[in-house]
């Protein structure tokens, strides 16, 4: 059975188990974790292959059209909404799927986790801010370079 | 006549120097509908001022001259200016951290928020007024036609929605974020970063700087929510504030603030997950908290590392992403016992979390 395979018939079960209000982690941790692999590596291509969203997102801020709230907003609403695009894909169970099943680019996957905390973490009030302006453009520098290389 | 707009000008200028925030958009205003009211003709000399970071921009809008003992005269004030952003930099440099605040303190208008009648508060009003206005259409009209005006606003269309005054100054003299950030001039040390695999964006090596903790006015009014397995954590209204707009949506809040005439319309609007920030929309936000760490069914993660710092993560499969949802209680440093995470994840997420015990 090829990874192909492999995801398509853990998926169905996943959602089999899903309708019956049940869950795969507690069902099956094994099956489990095998499906959070795939899934990540699809994200983490479907990502990539938004990349021109995060590079108009990170030249606008890093041109300062942008404050870095907006930036903050900005990135997390891709991010996130990226997430919810590949959930509704895996809810209807898209063949599409099996075209980012490809091995994934692990590091960026890491750097996009790692700027979106770093997004969360940034407010204008310096009371409760866990991040700054100048990281948040450092993070932009580095997505910008990190996407444009490749 | 034409004397009379650099001469207020000018006024004005002085008025700047001896607290320089901005040049009153009152006094300038005032300017531009004296001259209206005298001739509709004579619109040839306007100015517009903004003052919205520490630079001092001068537009000339239309073509006609400006005198050339009139220019020096701005420059001269212009020079003035740069001297005293001179000592600013200078003492802040070599004074303490408490002189520090002070100064940026007085920069911002010191009274923020309280007072009516200092700098602040005026930038702040103006920029409220600016807000209103720019909402009109009879704003737009207004600039083309000469009138005076000292912006509130950035100049720049595609910048959004923050009044620079009020905001890009008290920015530019922050002292240290909270916890972490490099601060002003790059005096604060960066975030606490004691975990060595979690180095931030920039990567580089981070000293760990856990800051003394204080209680503040904010921690006595929070909400205090245990968990189904004992451990407390505290919302204070910041964080709701905070959390609320970011998060809101990730757990069925439908009130998102409508996108911005200037935003840039992509596939995923940013302005769709900014989530409005009421009484009400925190007081929900606040229960679907209580109602995920007290649910048995949510995951502890113990000890899990948010941005280095050593926390109790709780995660639930019921809310948020297509990861779940996530809850972090800081267990030391300045937030210690305060809920500072509390976010949808995704897989990606979910994985180092599980893998790591650690989230960003």
């Amino acid at each position: 059975m090829n990874d192909q395979q492999k995801f398509f018939k853990l998926l169905k079960y996943s959602n089999e188990l899903k309708k019956n209000k049940k869950s795969l982690r507690k069902e099956d941790p094994e099956a489990f974790d095998m499906l959070l692999h795939f899934s990540v590596r699809i994200e983490n291509n479907l990502q990539y292959s938004e990349r021109q969203e995060y590079i108009e997102l990170a030249k606008d801020f890093l041109a300062d059209q942008m404050t870095a709230d907006d930036f903050s907003y900005g990135f997390m609403s891709i991010y996130e909404g990226i997430g919810k695009k590949l959930g509704q894909m895996e809810r209807t169970e898209s063949l599409e799927l099996a075209n980012f099943l490809k091995p994934s680019r692990s590091e960026l996957g890491y750097l996009l986790a790692r700027i979106y905390g770093s997004c969360d973490s940034y407010s204008p009030d310096p009371e409760i801010a866990m991040a700054d302006e100048k990281e948040l453009k450092d993070c932009a520098q580095i997505l910008l370079l990190t996407l444009q290389e490749e | 006549m034409h004397q009379q707009i650099p001469e207020e000008f000018l006024k004005a200028m002085d008025v700047q120097n001896q607290s320089p925030v901005r040049i009153e958009r009152n006094s300038m205003q005032e300017i531009g509908d004296n001259e209206t009211t005298k001739s509709h003709n004579d619109k040839t000399r306007s100015y517009a001022v903004q003052l919205s970071s520490s630079i001092l921009v001068i537009e000339k809008i239309n073509e006609s001259p400006i005198p050339e003992a009139y220019q020096k005269q701005i420059i001269d004030q212009l020079s003035q200016m740069k001297q005293q952003k001179e000592i600013y930099y200078q003492v802040i440099t070599e004074e303490s951290s408490s002189t520090l605040k002070y100064i940026a303190t007085q920069i911002r208008g010191g009274d923020l928020g309280k007072s009516k009648s200092g700098p602040g508060a005026r930038a702040r009003n103006d920029a409220l007024k600016a807000a209103k206005n720019a909402n009109k259409p009879k704003a737009a009209k207004l600039k083309p036609g000469g009138r005076f005006f000292a912006e509130a606003w950035p100049s720049n269309p595609s910048k959004r929605s923050r009044p620079a005054a009020a905001n890009r100054v008290a920015q530019q003299f922050q002292t240290a974020p909270a916890e972490g950030g490099n601060g002003l001039f790059g005096r604060f040390p960066a975030r606490p970063t004691p975990d060595p695999s979690n180095p931030g964006c920039a990567g580089g090596p981070k000293s760990i700087t856990v800051l003394s903790q204080s209680k503040s006015s904010e921690e006595g009014s929070a909400r205090e929510i245990t968990a189904h397995d004992g451990v407390k954590g505290k919302l204070t209204n910041k964080s709701a504030s905070h959390l609320t707009s970011k998060h809101g949506h990730a757990v069925g809040i439908d009130d998102t603030l409508p996108p911005s005439p200037n935003q840039k319309s992509g596939k995923y609007p940013f302005a769709d997950i900014r989530t409005r920030i009421t009484k009400e929309n925190k007081k929900e936000f606040g229960d679907i908290l209580e109602k995920i760490l007290q649910n048995s069914k949510t995951e502890p993660f113990p000890g899990v590392s948010i941005r280095g710092i050593k926390s109790q993560g709780f995660h639930s499969e019921d809310y948020g992403g297509e990861g779940g949802f996530f809850i972090g209680i800081h267990e030391e440093g300045k937030f210690k016992g305060q809920i500072k995470k509390a976010q949808p994840i995704n897989r990606q997420q979910l994985e180092i979390l599980r893998k790591f015990n650690k989230i960003d």
